[in-house]
């Protein structure tokens, strides 16, 4: 019995960590390797040239412009999406006339592709005719034709702010989720107490979406890492590298300027950014657990 | 001063009426206890009085005041939940303090009361822990707290016992009848456990289908139910029930010598009410009717007997005394205390 359940076991565990080794573990480590060549994406020989690639990257004057524009990336991914979906969250929650069209409008951004989100944020951008100047221009009842995504100043937020609406819906469904899981005698406490709505979010509300806040953080982190198609929709990271980010940088010396072995260096680093931020998440997770679980 | 008034206090949702219109007058320092079967509107009735629920009609008025429509903060009333309602991620001291923290109360004071009733509930060493490291018992202590704090003018007790093992419930019932003891306070303390009630309450309001069937000190509720309903749900076990006629007062039923028992009130069909402990062996041959002994539960101190007889389809329960040995397919002469038996007319009242 315990042997045919131990080949049991083995066996439908074996197809999908297969499919696993081969489309993850294998690329994973593949990249590894290649980190450490000079290989140029296509010819049958190349040379192992150490660490001499994760030296380059000090030295590289647009490898450390990419690094702050992901920060920045980061930086924003972690208060926009997070403040908005929670606001929305809340004003859903708090029953407003319509409160379930626009959970289905504002959950819309998530069921379509980078690719359709970067293209539509383009046309509002556009300069001549776009809604952002169109609108820009009624209020203002004067001519506006800021080019957002030419400007070196002005791209990569226009692109951040472009992937935070489509982060947000995420937010907000989480959020939500996080906020029915809220015990409602808990906020009944806070009407006998006389707690005002300020009180009841910031005393009550607010720590106890902790868990949901935990969730939202790390994916909007750990998904700003990755942000680049709908950067390669919207401006390709440029004009002028500007709103180049790490896996933009990293296509970019792969797949156009054909340094596999660097660009492959570059994927390292940012595998072992985002382990570090997912282990971090795990362990956050596990304290937050201990209070709330 | 009547601490808690409700006139005529009605409750819909939508066309559906669930409270027909509830009178009550509560005594400064009473103990008084809802009680009755689940969806009988027993806890609706106590969120009214709270405020988290809106009355349809009528009037609630606290300390003389009229509450009706004021918010619960304005109400002068202190609630503990059934789930103990405590907030996960603040200390003992912090819940208890929730309220006071809310209004600025100036921080020495906050400290002052909070060691104040952490005193009361013994609950000192707990102060800096966090609920999650709490037992079941000492949660409920940590919700009573939050609400001894606010010193109210009415307590409000939301079935608080109900998530605690049997043999702490005893406990917690006892420092709860203590504590109103110590307190002087008025509570309403809504449960469905009859014994709760029997055992805390200074007066019952039996809640069915959403009207009072009766209001009264648990041991009136005894021994003179108004009706059916309350006489079938005080008392555990419950009172054996059993069809009769009547005719002009005298009683009939084939079986059962009960001749004798006259109610003037009594015609046509009729419900013979017997408690399990108004039964008894018969020492003489003079019994009034015989009774085979379908299945024993010995509880130790005292024997459960359940009674197969002629009269009725369900058998009947009769409480025995340890030191009598019972045994199943025993035929039994029994006698029923004529003082204490109950007649309830066709319509559930008692005659």
């Amino acid at each position: 019995m315990n042997q045919s359940n131990t080949f049991w076991r083995v066996a439908l565990l074996a197809l999908p960590l297969s499919v696993f080794a081969l489309i993850i573990i294998w690329p994973l480590l593949s990249s590894f390797y290649y980190g450490f060549t000079n290989w140029n994406g296509f010819s049958d020989t190349y040379d192992f040239v150490g660490f001499e690639n994760f030296g380059k990257l000090f030295s590289d004057r647009l490898f450390m412009s990419a690094a702050i524009n992901t920060i920045i990336w980061m930086a924003i991914a972690v208060v926009l999406p997070t403040v908005l979906g929670l606001s929305l969250a809340l004003l859903i929650d708090s029953h407003v006339p319509g409160g379930p069209i626009f959970k289905t409008i504002f959950y819309l951004p998530i069921c379509l592709s980078a690719v359709v989100v970067g293209q539509v944020w383009v046309w509002i951008y556009q300069p001549d005719w776009g809604l952002l100047n169109s609108i820009i221009e009624y209020v203002t009842n004067d001519r506006f034709n800021y080019a957002w995504l030419a400007k070196p100043d002005s791209a990569l937020y226009s692109v951040i702010v472009a992937w935070s609406w489509q982060a947000t819906g995420l937010s907000m469904v989480i959020y939500l989720a996080g906020l029915t899981a809220i015990p409602g005698d808990l906020l009944e406490v806070c009407e006998l107490e006389g707690a005002t709505t300020w009180q009841r979010i910031r005393h009550v509300i607010l720590p106890l979406l902790t868990p949901a806040t935990v969730v939202v953080v790390a994916l909007s982190v750990i998904n700003s890492l990755k942000g680049f198609d709908i950067l390669y929709i919207m401006t390709g990271g440029g004009p002028f590298n500007s709103s180049d980010t790490l896996a933009m940088h990293m296509y970019n010396e792969s797949f156009k300027k054909y340094l596999m072995g660097y660009g492959s260096a570059i994927s390292v680093v940012l595998f072992l950014v985002a382990l570090t931020i997912i282990r971090l998440y795990f362990k956050q997770l596990k304290k937050v657990d201990e209070i709330y679980g | 001063m009547s601490s808690l008034s409700l006139k005529n206090i009605k409750k819909s949702y939508g066309q559906h009426e669930v409270i027909h219109g509830v009178d009550l007058e509560v005594e400064k320092g009473e103990f008084i206890v809802f009680v009755g079967p689940s969806g009988c509107g027993k806890s609706t009735m106590l969120r009214m009085i709270s405020g988290l629920e809106e009355v349809t009609s009528g009037q609630i008025s606290i300390a003389d005041k009229d509450v009706t429509r004021a918010h619960p903060s304005k109400r002068e009333i202190a609630m503990v939940f059934q789930s103990y309602a405590l907030f996960p991620h603040m200390s003992v001291a912090e819940n208890i303090s929730f309220g006071l923290r809310l209004g600025k109360t100036p921080k020495d004071e906050v400290k002052r009361r909070v060691n104040e009733v952490a005193d009361t509930l013994q609950i000192t060493h707990l102060l800096e822990r966090f609920p999650r490291q709490l037992s079941g018992g000492q949660r409920q202590r940590v919700a009573i707290g939050r609400a001894i704090i606010r010193n109210p003018q009415v307590f409000l007790f939301d079935e608080p016992l109900s998530n605690l093992d049997a043999a702490l419930r005893v406990q917690m019932r006892l420092e709860i009848a203590r504590l109103h003891k110590r307190l002087g306070a008025t509570i309403i303390y809504v449960t469905h456990d009859q014994t709760e009630a029997m055992t805390l309450a200074d007066r019952i309001v039996v809640f069915n289908h959403g009207v009072i069937e009766q209001v009264g000190r648990p041991i009136d509720l005894y021994e003179r139910p108004a009706n059916k309903f309350v006489a079938g749900f005080l008392g555990a076990p419950s009172m054996n029930f059993i069809g009769a006629t009547a005719q002009q007062g005298a009683i009939q039923l084939d079986g059962f010598n009960i001749n004798d028992a006259q109610r003037a009130e009594a015609n046509g069909a009729i419900t013979l009410g017997i408690r399990p402990e108004h039964m008894s062996i018969s020492n003489t041959e003079a019994c009034d009717f015989s009774a085979k002994v379908e299945l024993v539960e010995e509880l130790g101190s005292e024997s459960l007997a359940y009674l197969q007889t002629s009269f009725s389809s369900d058998p009947l329960t009769m409480r025995v005394d340890h030191s009598i040995t019972v045994r199943e397919g025993d035929m039994l002469p029994v006698s029923v205390n004529r003082e204490l038996l109950h007649v309830f007319a066709e319509g559930g009242a008692s005659l």
